[in-house]
């Protein structure tokens, strides 16, 4: 292999990032970006020819590598590159938030769970900001996460939320363990498991226990002008908003209030309240961080090899009823079940 | 020409805005009746290709053109690929509000 040096070390490139114009700063974040992949191709090299790559695939620690894209209020993926892994922060509040949220959401699963990013191999977070005009919507598609700043008007922001950019993150995460498909009740659940650990992730941050925690998706979303607290209440559904213009949040708390509805690839986004529900109860009784034994639970159903793309909430539930068992034996098992059966889910 | 649009899905799911909205056309502005009518006959000749999976969060948009030759209808997701998709869509949502 031919070996290419970059004539520009990564310190200066870093310092005409921080202190210089537009364009220089541009041009020196765009080079680092595509400095980074280059000097890792080739190290990677050289220490597969040495051999040491057996040594160190073993004992490499797990690093968050983030780059943050600026959209420029366009819908062409990814943008310009504007923040890469360890630059310091600009004027950017959206840029900023997006890189913060990304780092606690993989902080969260490295320290809660032992999981090294969204697929458990170091994969590259990658978020775009500014995407669109008065874009009232956030999405991961397949690849990164895409944050529109809402319209002024009825929405903020949508980088102002650690829970949303975290249950973006939580959708490749998903993505890469269950695959659940996004439709009907297993797309339900795909959504519910995005909020409970975009949840988990700023009662995290927080520092909070369960008791403690709002159990709001989204809160700050909306400006002052609309009657709601958040987008979702996983302690109430329901609950969250009841605007004139908006409507009202039409979640369900119990599989008796259903939407069978063609609608939302089937109600993704409003019967997830009814998982999301049992998750609160289930976390609230079992105390503590809700991370530690609810969520520990939920995660390994998420990643059991038992839970199909399809899944139904009896399913899952299930699932999360056995794993109860096994990590924390049968008194937690008694309480999912509980959890369960109090938003009408049968878990035996 | 009758034009109809939906907006399914979305983060931020809200039944009350999913339904459909339509405008007629001859009751655009003029300049955007002109712009909208070019798009709509650049999307009649080259229709925006499906996306073979939706991502998470992402908004479905659906287009219900009707005219004289009847409905055509047109469903893309988000990124929207399609330039005239977006654009028909941005204009449609400006309109509509």
């Amino acid at each position: 292999m031919i070996a290419r040096c970059s004539i520009i070390p990564p310190n200066v490139l870093s310092r005409i990032a921080a202190n210089g114009n537009a364009a220089q700063r541009d041009a020196a974040l765009s080079t680092l970006a595509t400095d980074q992949t280059m000097r890792l191709v080739r190290a990677t090299y050289q220490l597969m020819e040495s051999g040491a790559h057996k040594v160190l695939m073993t004992a490499a620690p797990a690093a968050k590598q983030r780059t943050i894209y600026d959209a420029q209020h366009r819908e062409a993926l990814p943008g310009r590159v504007v923040r890469t892994e360890g630059a310091a922060a600009g004027k950017d509040a959206a840029v900023n938030e997006a890189y913060d949220g990304l780092g606690a959401t993989y902080d969260f699963y490295a320290a809660a769970y032992d999981r090294n990013s969204i697929d458990d191999e170091g994969m590259h977070l990658d978020a775009s900001v500014h995407y669109g005009t008065r874009y009232d919507n956030a999405f991961w598609n397949g690849q990164q996460m895409v944050f529109g700043d809402g319209d002024g008007d009825l929405f903020n922001r949508f980088t102002a939320a650690l829970d949303v950019i975290a249950h973006e993150l939580t959708h490749g995460v998903t993505g890469d363990e269950a695959r659940l498909v996004y439709t009907g009740e297993a797309g339900a659940l795909n959504e519910s498991v995005s909020d409970v650990f975009g949840s988990l992730v700023k009662q995290h941050a927080r520092g909070q226990k369960a008791q403690d925690a709002d159990w709001l998706i989204g809160q700050g979303l909306f400006t002052s002008k609309v009657r709601g607290i958040a987008l979702r209440s996983m302690k109430a559904p329901g609950t969250a908003f009841d605007d004139a213009v908006l409507g009202k949040d039409e979640q369900p708390a119990h599989m008796r209030d259903f939407v069978h509805t063609s609608a939302d690839n089937g109600g993704v986004h409003i019967n997830s309240g009814i998982p999301n529900h049992a998750f609160y109860l289930a976390a609230i009784a079992l105390g503590g961080h809700a991370w530690e034994k609810a969520g520990r639970i939920w995660y390994e159903t998420l990643r059991d090899k038992r839970l199909k793309p399809t899944a139904t909430f009896a399913q899952f539930a299930r699932l999360t009823a056995l794993n109860a068992s096994h990590l924390f034996g049968t008194p937690a098992r008694k309480v999912v079940v509980d959890a369960w059966s109090a938003v009408g889910v049968r878990a035996r | 020409m009758r034009i109809t649009l939906t907006i399914d899905g979305g983060l931020v799911y809200l039944p009350a805005r999913a339904a459909p909205r339509s405008v007629d056309v001859d009751t655009l502005p003029a300049n955007v009746r002109v712009e909208v009518c070019a798009l709509v006959d650049a999307l009649r000749q080259s229709p925006p290709r499906p996306r073979s999976s939706h991502a998470p969060d992402a908004r479905t948009y659906t287009i219900v053109i009707d005219d004289r030759n009847g409905p055509t209808t047109y469903r893309v997701s988000e990124p929207i690929d399609d330039a005239r998709c977006a654009a028909l869509v941005d204009k449609l949502r400006d309109h509509l509000g």
